[in-house]
């Protein structure tokens, strides 16, 4: 779990401080974070429409 | 101006048989060993041969982790790291990418991970099985590399296209000498679309084989292919090459920074000319089709939109597709670098794969945008006798211009 998260790109961020003891980040720059983000999408559209037969709403 | 960077420095620093293996790299390879999903197994086109895990990232992850541990030896890894196509579907699937690459600004890097180890096991003389044939391969390039500016030219003898430009058409030594009719077709094109555009007398070597075993060399190639860009008055370069246009626009900037001029693919360039209506496709293809994403485009760039857009607009094509996502699955068992000169019975394995998925939609033509792709199916189809035909999208284009290519 990260303590902060900053948005950067227009992306939630984890605070960079936060990765400074265990795993150190590496250099990402803005197009290829935004190409991992639109894999994602294309992911779970792709997981939603062969697997998901029902999308289940949140409880009241 | 694309520019894909992902980057990890402390790559840079050699393995070495008889030192301890870096922090970092032992940490790198814990976040990959740590994960159990192992979603990188079922979409590796050479685990679902071969069922092998320690052929998968999480496979190499691990057994460079042991030897970080003293468990293992780094020489008793060099059959081991063989068995990667470097086609990404790994790494772009694990989680550490997938659903954390953007947020913790760090993902795993498989492809860069297995060149590096390949490259530091010949720094120490542990040559795989069969490594002659790369070493053949790299002599042979070199020898296209030595040869008269009309030679390399050879393919567009009677193209008469100038050799600088604000446009440049970049030609590797792989399309100029090997798998020609890509690149005559891409230029049949823009000069029936009116774009003017140059091609460079002599670039430098861009091959994976060189990438892997011999860095500094293939960065001297490097430099010299951007500088022979910038003295030909480059501002856009439009590539044929999907191979290429990765080094272009993910390795060069890791050790160059921005390159100083804009680097395009051909289907990207070819499907806004559709859309400019600068190319008319007035003539009927009568064909059944589907595509076949490229690696180096579908996993690595993140073009898999232009050509569909394309074959779209070809009259008369009937075409079933297969999304780029199910597509993470395949790859036309090429590989990026020396994969098929080290396992060519895998390869074929892999390629036979890939015809006999397009073959059970019932289509006559498999369309490619990758000459590489073209080149190993093409030989596949031939041992093989699968009944579908694989053929450059270019191709298609061409025929539907009205073009004799």
């Amino acid at each position: 779990m990260v303590r902060h998260a900053i948005i950067k790109y227009g992306h939630f961020m984890v605070d960079p401080d936060d990765m400074q003891d265990v795993i150190r980040q590496q250099e990402l720059n803005e197009e290829e974070i935004e190409r991992i983000v639109k894999y994602r999408w294309m992911y779970l559209d792709w997981m939603h429409k062969r697997f998901a037969d029902k999308v289940v709403k949140p409880p009241e | 101006m694309v520019e894909l960077l992902s980057y990890k420095k402390f790559y840079d620093e050699p393995l070495k048989k008889d030192e301890p293996v870096s922090e970092e790299i032992t940490k790198d390879c814990y976040t990959v060993f740590a994960c159990r999903h192992k979603f990188c197994r079922e979409v590796c086109p050479v685990y679902q041969e071969l069922r092998n895990e320690s052929y998968t990232s999480y496979g190499f992850h691990a057994a460079l982790l042991s030897v970080s541990r003293g468990i293992e030896s780094l020489g008793n890894m060099k059959e081991t790291i063989t068995y990667c196509l470097e086609c990404g579907a790994c790494e772009l699937r694990c989680p550490n990418t997938l659903f954390g690459g953007d947020f913790y600004k760090r993902r795993t890097t498989t492809v860069d991970l297995v060149r590096k180890i390949r490259r530091d096991l010949i720094a120490e003389n542990e040559k795989p099985n069969n490594w002659g044939e790369v070493e053949k391969k790299i002599d042979q390039y070199k020898k296209y590399y030595n040869s008269s500016p009309e030679e390399i030219r050879q393919w567009a003898k009677d193209l008469e296209i100038p050799t600088t430009g604000d446009t440049i058409l970049f030609v590797d030594y792989f399309t100029a000498f090997q798998e020609t009719v890509t690149v005559r077709t891409a230029a049949q094109i823009l000069m029936k679309a009116g774009v003017k555009f140059g091609v460079i007398e002599r670039p430098g070597l861009t091959l994976g084989e060189l990438y892997e075993t011999n860095f500094d060399e293939w960065l001297a190639h490097a430099k010299e292919t951007i500088e022979a860009l910038k003295s030909a008055g480059a501002k856009t370069v439009i590539v044929v090459n999907p191979h290429e246009y990765v080094y272009l626009t993910r390795e060069y900037p890791k050790y160059m920074g921005s390159l100083p001029f804009n680097v395009i693919f051909i289907t990207e360039y070819v499907a806004k000319l559709i859309e400019n209506k600068k190319i008319k496709l007035t003539t009927e293809v009568d064909i059944k089709a589907t595509y076949h994403d490229p690696c180096a485009l579908n996993k690595f760039s993140g073009i898999w939109e232009s050509p569909r857009k394309i074959i779209e607009s070809i009259p008369g094509l009937e075409y079933t597709d297969e999304d780029p996502v199910s597509q993470w699955y395949n790859c036309c068992g090429n590989g990026i670098a020396s994969f098929k000169e080290l396992h060519p019975e895998l390869s074929y394995r892999i390629g036979t794969s890939r015809l006999r998925k397009a073959a059970d939609l019932g289509v006559q033509y498999l369309l490619l945008g990758c000459p590489h792709c073209k080149d190993q199916l093409s030989e596949v189809q031939t041992k093989s006798k699968i009944n579908v035909e694989p053929i450059h999208l270019l191709e298609i284009v061409a025929k539907a211009m009205g073009l004799e290519v």
